[in-house]
């Protein structure tokens, strides 16, 4: 399309929009996983479960809950499966992406 | 060198075929789909205005995005579009003022608010603000109005009716992408 960093800046034009009319789809404990997510990607691009399992921010989530959120966020592509995994290593991608 | 302005005159075609193309779609959706519904939804409302005005929404993200390039972007489009619908010839002098008009009032809008300390302009430093957008819109708006409304010499309830139309048409437009955007997601885009 026009150039990638148009695109990406409507696409955080439309994120604000979605965020104030309280469209955003994500649950509290899918936006949990996907700061946690977000905040160790800063470390290191890839994001190991065991370590995302360990953030304060998921350490009350019942196990099948933060799975299920995992699943929901690499569903809506919010995160995507690193290169060569089908499972336990995730890469943050960001809704202006 | 060559190489590069190979990339930028592309980037130039890609960003004048997309707009002209968003604009000439809300354009005919609006005139040939959402007026006819207005006139019979609304039938006493006696106005040249369109209620849902979608172009407005197109020139307004065009200019918010591509500053004065949108004039270059969106020109294509509007001419095409304004041909077909009202059959004049380029140089009647109406038909000229309100295509000129049409494509220049978003980026003036945004260069003026600047210019009075109000930078709305996509930028990596500006934080995101939709709403800021939409005041633009508000702006651009009344100064489309305002410009329109002297050179065709139209009434008060024109007036109205193209500032309600370009504000509901703007969020409308907005409205879709969000939509659009949210389906390219859930499809993996």
């Amino acid at each position: 399309m026009i150039e990638t960093s148009k695109i990406a800046q409507l696409r955080r034009l439309l994120h604000s929009m979605e965020e104030s009319l309280g469209l955003v789809e994500l649950s509290s404990t899918e936006r949990d996983v996907y700061y946690a997510a977000s905040e160790l990607s800063e470390q290191d691009r890839i994001v190991r479960s065991d370590d995302l399992q360990d953030h304060p921010l998921i350490n009350g989530v019942a196990k099948p809950t933060y799975f299920r959120a995992l699943k929901t966020l690499v569903k809506l592509g919010y995160l995507h499966h690193a290169a060569g995994t089908k499972t336990g290593k995730y890469v943050v991608d960001l809704p202006s992406e | 060198m060559a190489h590069f302005t190979s990339l930028k005159s592309n980037r130039w075609i890609l960003e004048i075929l997309a707009v002209s193309i968003a604009y000439a779609v809300a354009f005919f959706l609006t005139h040939y789909l959402f007026y006819p519904l207005q006139l019979k939804i609304v039938p006493e409302f006696e106005s040249l205005a369109n209620l849902l005005y979608l172009p407005h929404g197109v020139r307004v993200l065009a200019a918010w995005l591509l500053g004065w390039r949108s004039v270059f972007a969106l020109a294509p489009g509007a001419f095409i579009s304004q041909n077909l619908l009202f059959e004049q010839p380029i140089w009647d002098f109406k038909f000229f003022a309100v295509f000129l008009i049409g494509i220049v009032v978003a980026p003036l809008a945004f260069s003026l608010l600047k210019f009075a300390k109000f930078d709305a302009r996509a930028r990596e430093e500006n934080p995101p603000c939709w709403q800021c957008v939409m005041l633009v819109g508000v702006f651009a708006s009344l100064l489309n109005a305002l410009l329109a409304n002297l050179v065709l010499g139209t009434l008060t309830i024109d007036f109205l009716g193209y500032l309600v139309g370009d504000v509901f048409g703007l969020f409308f437009v907005v409205l879709i992408l969000v939509l659009v955007f949210r389906q390219m997601r859930a499809r993996g885009y």
